[in-house]
């Protein structure tokens, strides 16, 4: 059953059209990649499903709702998750009190209501560090939780924003290029836990560059060019599509 | 576990606080007179401090203090009201007009805010000097000093203790809410906004909170400032003090929201009194003190203060513990 | 309204718009190239006309001389600013900078005032007399800051069409792709300086003639600058230059059905279209919230 749909979905910024016409699906309990040759739209794409932007036509499907409207934090509320390409973290917080702020959004129920500091509030407190602690553990980290997120070295810092996505207890969890710039150790463990990840039930939504993880962990695989879809289907027959292999001609793919 | 860090701080604290509490009986009227000056621009202060913490720089404090300062002036003159019942009132204006205004400023992000934040300055330094109900560009009559029973607060010491009140509850105020869970979403939107949007924080709404807020104990200081200066001119409100509530949280340490302020406020109102220089070269040698501490003292007055005493009591800690571990006099 | 004092309005408009124009397009280049919000942009402007004035009537130079001393006492000062403090600073962040900016104002400002007077100084009209067409009649003055403005805005962009024209626009693009094309930032940055105080000196110097200069002449045009700024859309010079002519236009109307209150209606105008348009007229329109 599809989890995410976009229909028809179309950004242009006066006469540049990032995205048109895209419309694919992505089917609950799997892991789907989303790839193109560099400037394809791939971020514009995930902005546009986290309500960063606003497309300037179709409709963006999550889980039955139409939330092609929505303000980025109501989309988050309603079990959208993101790792970013670029390394957005609290920097002045410690590793542990960055993915608790996964946890604490949880629970929104206005502002005036946090205001009370209710014995509920606490218990509440005390099981979000468990599981905070667990998925620092799940993602590696559990020697730096203390550390300060911004002393981290980078490959550190990208797990601790999949550690975050993670705490906010996603439905989908949307990855941009999540192994880039790992080394192939580093690599092959992201890749393992992202599989977990699709094991514990969370939908996986991925961008990236690197051929052979794509081929290797997929379940579907959507490619876009200048904004526009020209193949979706199986890894194997992605890898041998004569407009995929087309479009990336003079792309630098990551060959490993 | 106590730390010396901990154990300093609180030692620093009380004897700041016996030292306030005793200072006008220690000093002259003049010197009580900077102080009560310093209380007020520290409270203006407070309040920028408070909204820089949601990545927001507002340039219109000064408008709004001016708003609690009219409030309290209009309706101690015109309905001869109390002093004491304009002070809820000129915060639920502040606030009420600060979220008409921004409204439309705090979704488009910063920058616009920071923009609309010096225009909404001078248009309302504007409207209190061309409106006749406002006293026009010469400002209000003249209002009665205020009084609580027999209490009237009319010498300088009484408005220092006055002062001391608002500043206090101004400050207990602000600490509390900054450590609540509202105050941790705020670190949050101060830190990174992407994120905390992602994670599921409404920004726009809890920067509103947090400027509306802001808005409020601008306005309280106004009043305050009117039972001091008795009448408001529209001169007082503009830009130009704006910019120096900025220079205060900056030369104190932008990231000191609570002392910072009151150290930069401390700082500008008495240095130039030591300076003994022509008053035309004051606001020279104040913005070169400006560009100084920016460049050499990036974290202000206190971070620089915090990274000098931070090795002192490192050291002293470190040396205690091998003293207590070897039986052997130190010979450090 | 006749049309005599239609024209009146809209040509007093132009001129206003013309120096907003100068102003704006001075403090968008140097917030887009080097992100740097120059709170010293109105200072320059009143340090500009001052000059003139000094000029003209101290040094007994003609007019012309006096607009080119302008620009480049202020255009030097701007270079200063960058050497002296700027460069040191944007490692503090673009908050404290703009902070620096806001000091280094002052001392223009305060400094001017001292060695210039603090009395309102005035120019006589350069080019006496007036012209009349069509029944309106208008003083050469105000059409020469119109030439000027119109003069010194087709140089700007010839210059942007040169090749640190070029570089200024491909660093305020991206600062990372700049560098890689063996751009020299610190070359690039002192001559965005330069230019954008330039701007405001050459405004202050065709403004001189026509209205008096003052002390308080910096701040004020700054916040308007401000405005046209915001209206035109952050960072978009284009629509800096739309956006200075429709609010001169609006401002010259303004003021003269409303007196004093005018300011006040153009800012409420101006928020308005903020709420409806923010990205202004010609800006791109901004994301929503997350920044």
């Amino acid at each position: 059953m599809s989890l995410l749909t976009l229909e028809n979905v179309g950004k242009n910024y006066g006469k540049l059209e990032a995205v048109s016409e895209l419309d694919f699906s992505v089917e609950k309990g799997t892991i789907h990649s989303l790839i193109g040759p560099n400037g394809a739209g791939k971020t514009t794409v995930f902005n546009l499903i986290t309500g960063m932007i606003r497309p300037t036509s179709g409709r963006i499907v999550f889980n039955g709702e139409d939330v092609t409207r929505l303000e980025p934090h109501k989309i988050a509320q309603r079990g959208v998750a993101r790792s970013f390409q670029q390394t957005f973290l609290f920097m002045e917080y410690s590793v542990l009190d960055n993915v608790l702020t996964g946890f604490h959004m949880r629970s929104r129920a206005g502002v005036i209501k946090e205001f009370l500091h209710t014995r509920a509030a606490r218990e509440a407190d005390k099981k979000a560090t468990e599981q905070a602690l667990e998925i620092v553990d799940f993602m590696g980290l559990s020697e730096q939780k203390d550390e300060l997120a911004g002393n981290l070295p980078h490959g550190h810092q990208r797990a601790l924003g999949v550690s975050i996505a993670l705490a906010c207890d996603p439905t989908l969890l949307l990855m941009d290029e999540p192994v880039t710039g790992m080394n192939p150790t580093e690599s092959n463990e992201m890749v393992e836990r992202i599989r977990r990840i699709r094991d514990r039930g969370i939908t996986v939504l991925l961008v990236e560059h690197s051929m052979r993880v794509v081929m290797d962990i997929s379940d579907m695989i959507t490619v876009i060019s200048y904004g526009r879809k020209i193949a979706q289907g199986l890894p194997d027959e992605i890898k041998h599509d004569r407009q995929v292999i087309e479009a990336y001609i003079g792309e630098d793919t990551d060959a490993a | 576990m106590k730390t010396k860090a901990d154990i300093a701080k609180k030692t620093v604290l009380a004897v700041v606080i016996a030292v306030v509490l005793v200072l006008p009986w220690l000093i002259g009227p003049y010197t009580v007179q900077l102080f009560i000056l310093t209380m007020t621009y520290g409270m203006l202060g407070l309040s920028f401090a408070f909204t820089i913490r949601v990545g927001l720089p507002r340039f219109d404090s000064a408008a709004w203090w001016g708003v609690g300062a009219y409030t309290t002036a209009i309706l101690m003159t015109k309905a001869d009201m109390s002093f004491w019942l304009t002070l809820p009132i000129a915060g639920v204006v502040s606030m009420v007009a600060g979220y008409v205004v921004y409204r439309i400023a705090i979704p488009r992000g910063m920058m616009v805010f920071l923009m609309f934040g010096m225009v909404i300055a001078l248009a309302i330094q504007q409207l209190f000097g061309s409106v006749e109900f406002f006293g026009g560009w010469g400002g209000t009559e003249v209002i009665k000093t205020p009084a609580i029973g027999g209490l009237v607060f009319d010498g300088k010491r009484e408005l220092y203790y006055l002062g001391l009140g608002f500043l206090g509850f101004n400050l207990i105020c602000y600490y509390a809410l900054m450590h609540s869970r509202i105050g941790r979403s705020w670190n949050a939107i101060g830190q990174s906004v992407k994120l905390a949007s992602s994670v599921g924080i409404n920004v726009v709404r809890y920067r509103m909170a947090n400027v509306l807020i802001s808005n409020f104990f601008l306005a309280l200081a106004g009043s305050f400032y009117m039972a001091f200066s008795l009448v408001a001119v529209p001169a007082t409100f503009g830009l130009h003090k704006s910019l120096n509530v900025i220079m205060y949280v900056v030369i104190g340490g932008i990231a000191y929201s609570l002392t910072g302020p009151l150290v930069g406020a401390l700082i500008l109102a008495f240095v130039p009194e030591y300076m003994r220089v022509a008053a035309e070269y004051e606001s020279i040698i104040t913005a070169v003190v400006i560009i100084l501490v920016v460049i050499f003292l990036p974290g202000g007055v206190l971070g620089w203060v915090n990274g000098q005493a931070r090795p002192w009591l490192l050291r002293r800690a470190r040396t205690k513990s091998i003293r207590s571990e070897s039986k052997e006099p130190d010979s450090g | 309204m006749d049309l005599g004092l239609f024209m009146q309005i809209f040509l007093n408009g132009l001129m206003i718009g013309g120096i907003y124009a100068l102003i704006a397009s001075g403090f968008t280049l140097i917030l887009g190239v080097i992100q740097v919000f120059n709170f010293a942009q109105g200072q320059f402007y009143m340090l500009g006309a001052f000059i003139a004035i000094a000029v003209v009537t101290n040094l007994g130079l003609p007019y012309p001389i006096a607009i080119i001393v302008a620009l480049l006492a202020t255009a030097i000062l701007g270079a200063l600013l960058y050497f002296a403090v700027i460069q040191w600073t944007t490692r503090s962040g673009f908050f404290n900078t703009m902070l620096v900016t806001v000091a280094f104002g002052t001392i223009v400002a305060q400094a001017a005032m001292l060695s210039f007077g603090s009395r309102e100084a005035v120019l006589p009209p350069v080019v006496p007399g007036t012209v009349s067409f069509g029944g309106v009649t208008i003083p050469n003055g105000k059409l020469v800051v119109i030439a000027g403005a119109v003069v010194v805005m087709v140089a700007l962009h010839f210059f942007m069409k040169t090749r640190i024209g070029v570089s200024m626009l491909a660093a305020s693009e991206n600062r990372d792709v700049a560098s890689l094309q063996g751009i020299n930032p610190k070359r690039v940055f002192w001559i965005t300086m330069a230019v954008g105080c330039g701007l405001c000196g050459v405004a202050g110097a065709l403004v001189a003639p026509v209205l008096a200069a003052s002390g308080t002449m910096g701040s004020t045009i700054f916040i308007k600058a401000l405005l046209v700024v915001l209206v035109g859309g952050t960072g978009s010079m284009s629509g800096a230059l739309l956006a200075a002519f429709v609010v001169g236009i609006a401002e010259s109307f303004a003021f003269h059905f409303f007196g004093h209150l005018g300011l006040l209606v153009i800012f409420v105008l101006v928020a308005i279209l903020i709420f409806f348009r923010p990205g202004g007229l010609l800006g791109k329109p901004l994301p929503v919230p997350g920044e």
